[in-house]
């Protein structure tokens, strides 16, 4: 037996794709985010430092490097830099040097190693950062520091910084949240398509089950049919269906082969019986040239026997074969015509009542056959004196054709039983045929789509067809 | 007649060509679809018997391929299948009549008498005669010695077939397809009741019989002796 195995279910490999395609997509506009907003801080804070740069300089300018040197000191002490906290991303780094680069003031102890002074010069720095409170001492920390630097006349050197802290921080936390949501997406894609896809699983595995031991021979397995109205419970009762079908199918082939071979062992037989008495020694020609003669009247009926189950099997197989609109009028007329002659050789009132204008559509021949079908049973078990009648009507519906007769007439639980193969009423074995008769007439009704029906004619049998008005199958 | 007769099974051949020489017809026999063409296409032939299980190349495409090339020698298909449709596939690829195995070997040789004479037949005489029965088709009226005999419309039929094959076999099979368009066997004889029946007015006891019960096979109208 075949297990489906979870990973290989459409199911959960449809969850873990839209769980991947979702965490891309989340990871994107995600990212996206960031980088609009990273990029919109940075501008943020470059925009501060040019205009606190600006400002200082022009200070210097109008006051003279005393005054800078003042104001720088000034900004750098604890409360200056926790004023500037709170509007801002982080605390402003400052750091003046005379034109030798020799520190005058600010929150730097010594100018940047590695960074040579120029005028407006944009740079980001590692540094570890020295403040006047040992409070907000970054406890040996290096910051990363967007800066500015500046020459002012006179050579003094001024530089501008923000700690990009803030941002990296902000940055970190961003980075996490992304990485859950795409982790719950995933899990959750996980999760749902395992159940899902286990569920579907489990149960096309009752389906797989059933259709192994079919395989195996047991015809009789059905699919556990769930109450469920859903599409796999309408899959299961479908395949239940045609299950059945064809197990009904298998066992009746399987009965006719029997009763083909049955029916056939007599007749060959009481052939082989002949030949091997017309070897017998002390036969003459005559003798033999007449056992020669009713050998082959044995093989022509076990021909016909055969003919007649393979245009039975032929018409039930479905196939519909040169179909065309048939005058049912025509088709009664003719066998009416064809079987008159013999009724009244064998002394029995036929009557006709055959009305004009019915189409169906249909077999001719087939049709043809099915009435003289009926029409000869009728004359063959009906006793010399009585009537049989041949009717052609539309009550309802496009045709109704109703043969009957005034013989013995079938009794009511055999009337089933006599629409199958090689069911004869043991009344009528002494009789010439081979039990298909009424067979090809059901066979004939089903495949156009017609109710073949057989009632009591008091006395008698009453066989009707009916033709419906869409014969589809 | 000369006839070619394709047929692959060895015994069927056999005792087909020993029947059918003994009715006086000159048989040749091909064992294979090729060798049946190639026979068919180098000498002249009255009828093809034609099996329609050939190894090599089956039995309608032979027929095809020499109905293609112009040839319309008259075909019968000989078949081991049954079936209504098989009937129509094997005359819509040329073939002119269509027999189920097994058969009778009369049927058969009815059969290739029958479509030999209705392609040599010319256009059919308005008046068909034997001794004195006459049969005019266009009048619709039927006389023996001068005197007119009343038919139902289906023994007019009956009685015109049987006078269009005129000292051939005619069997009960060919009567129901050709008279009453039937393709299936009905279970009782019913064709010699109507037999019968043409007989008791055709025949009268007074006159020389001109209809032939053929034992076991069907019926013959013929010329008296």
């Amino acid at each position: 037996m075949s297990r489906i195995s979870l990973v290989r279910t459409t199911v959960f490999r449809l969850a873990m794709l839209y769980a991947g395609l979702f965490s891309l997509l989340t990871a994107l506009s995600l990212a996206s985010i960031y980088w609009i907003t990273t990029s919109q801080l940075s501008s943020q804070i470059d925009a501060g430092l040019r205009a606190e740069a600006s400002a200082l300089e022009r200070l210097y300018q109008l006051k003279g490097i005393a005054v800078l040197r003042e104001t720088i000191a000034g900004r750098s002490t604890l409360r200056s830099l926790a004023i500037s906290n709170l509007g801002d991303a982080g605390p402003r780094q400052y750091l003046l040097t005379d034109p030798k680069l020799h520190p005058l003031a600010g929150t730097l102890s010594e100018w940047p190693a590695g960074i040579n002074p120029a005028p407006r010069q944009w740079i980001t720095l590692m540094l570890r950062l020295r403040h006047n409170d040992p409070g907000l001492d970054s406890g040996g920390r290096r910051d990363s520091v967007r800066a500015v630097t500046l020459v002012l006349r006179g050579g003094y050197h001024l530089l501008v910084g923000q700690s990009l802290n803030e941002i990296h921080e902000w940055r970190n936390g961003f980075l996490a949240l992304t990485l859950a949501a795409i982790a719950f997406i995933l899990i959750a894609g996980l999760a749902g398509g395992a159940l899902m896809g286990g569920g579907v699983a489990r149960r096309l595995e009752a389906v797989t089950r059933a259709a192994d031991s079919i395989m195996a021979g047991d015809l009789s397995q059905r699919i556990p049919e769930e109450y469920r109205r859903d599409e796999f419970g309408a899959l299961a009762r479908k395949l239940n269906t045609m299950l059945a079908r064809i197990e009904q199918l298998m066992q009746s082939t399987r009965a006719v082969t029997e009763n083909v071979a049955h029916d056939l062992r007599s007749p060959l037989t009481r052939l082989r019986g002949r030949a091997e008495m017309a070897l017998l020694k002390g036969n003459d020609t005559l003798r033999q040239k007449e056992a020669l003669r009713k050998s082959i009247d044995d093989v022509d009926g076990i021909v016909a026997t055969l003919n007649a189950i393979l245009s039975i099997a032929q018409i039930e197989s479905g196939a519909r074969r040169e179909w065309t609109q048939v005058d049912m009028g025509a088709v009664c007329r003719d066998a009416a015509e064809l079987y008159e002659a013999l009724a009244e050789d064998k002394g029995l009132e036929f009557t006709a009542h055959i009305a004009d204008g019915l189409h169906v559509q249909g077999n001719r021949q087939l049709i043809a056959q099915a009435v003289g079908n009926l029409l000869d049973n009728a004359i063959k078990y009906t006793p010399a004196g009585g009537g049989i009648s041949l009717t052609l009507e539309n009550p309802s519906g496009p045709a109704v054709i109703t043969v009957t007769d005034t013989g013995p007439g079938i009794p009511v639980d055999m009337r089933g039983k006599v629409l199958e193969r090689f069911v004869r009423l043991d009344a009528s074995r002494r009789l010439p045929g081979n039990g298909l008769g009424l067979s090809l007439v059901k066979a004939v009704a089903d495949h156009h789509g017609a109710a073949l029906s057989l009632a009591d004619n008091r006395p008698g049998l009453r066989a009707s067809l009916s033709f419906t008005g869409g014969n589809s199958i | 007649m000369r006839l070619l007769l394709i047929e692959d099974d060895t015994e069927t051949a056999n005792y087909l060509i020993k029947g059918l020489r003994e009715s006086g017809h000159v048989t040749t026999h091909a064992a294979s679809g090729p060798d049946g063409l190639r026979a068919a296409t180098d000498s002249q032939y009255d009828a093809l018997i034609v099996d329609r299980m050939l190894p090599g190349l089956d039995g309608l495409s032979v027929v095809r391929e020499l109905r293609s090339a112009g040839n319309d020698t008259p075909v019968l298909f000989l078949t081991a299948l049954s079936e209504v449709d098989d009937r129509v596939m094997g005359l819509h690829s040329g073939g002119d009549d269509y027999l189920a195995k097994p058969f009778a070997f009369a049927e058969l040789l009815a059969r290739v008498e029958a479509i030999v004479r209705r392609r040599s037949k010319q256009p059919a005489d308005a008046v068909l005669r034997v001794s004195d029965l006459e049969l005019d088709r266009l009048k619709r009226s039927v006389k023996r010695d001068g005197k007119p005999i009343p038919l139902q419309a289906r023994e007019f039929r009956l009685l015109e077939y049987l006078m269009l094959h005129t000292g051939q076999v005619v069997t009960r099979t060919m009567l129901l397809e050709h008279v009453w368009g039937y393709h299936f066997d009905p279970q009782t004889n019913v064709i010699d009741v109507h037999m019968s029946r043409l007989r008791s007015k055709i025949d009268k006891p007074s006159a020389q019989p001109l209809i032939r019960t053929v034992r076991g096979t069907g019926y013959c109208m013929h010329e008296p002796d």
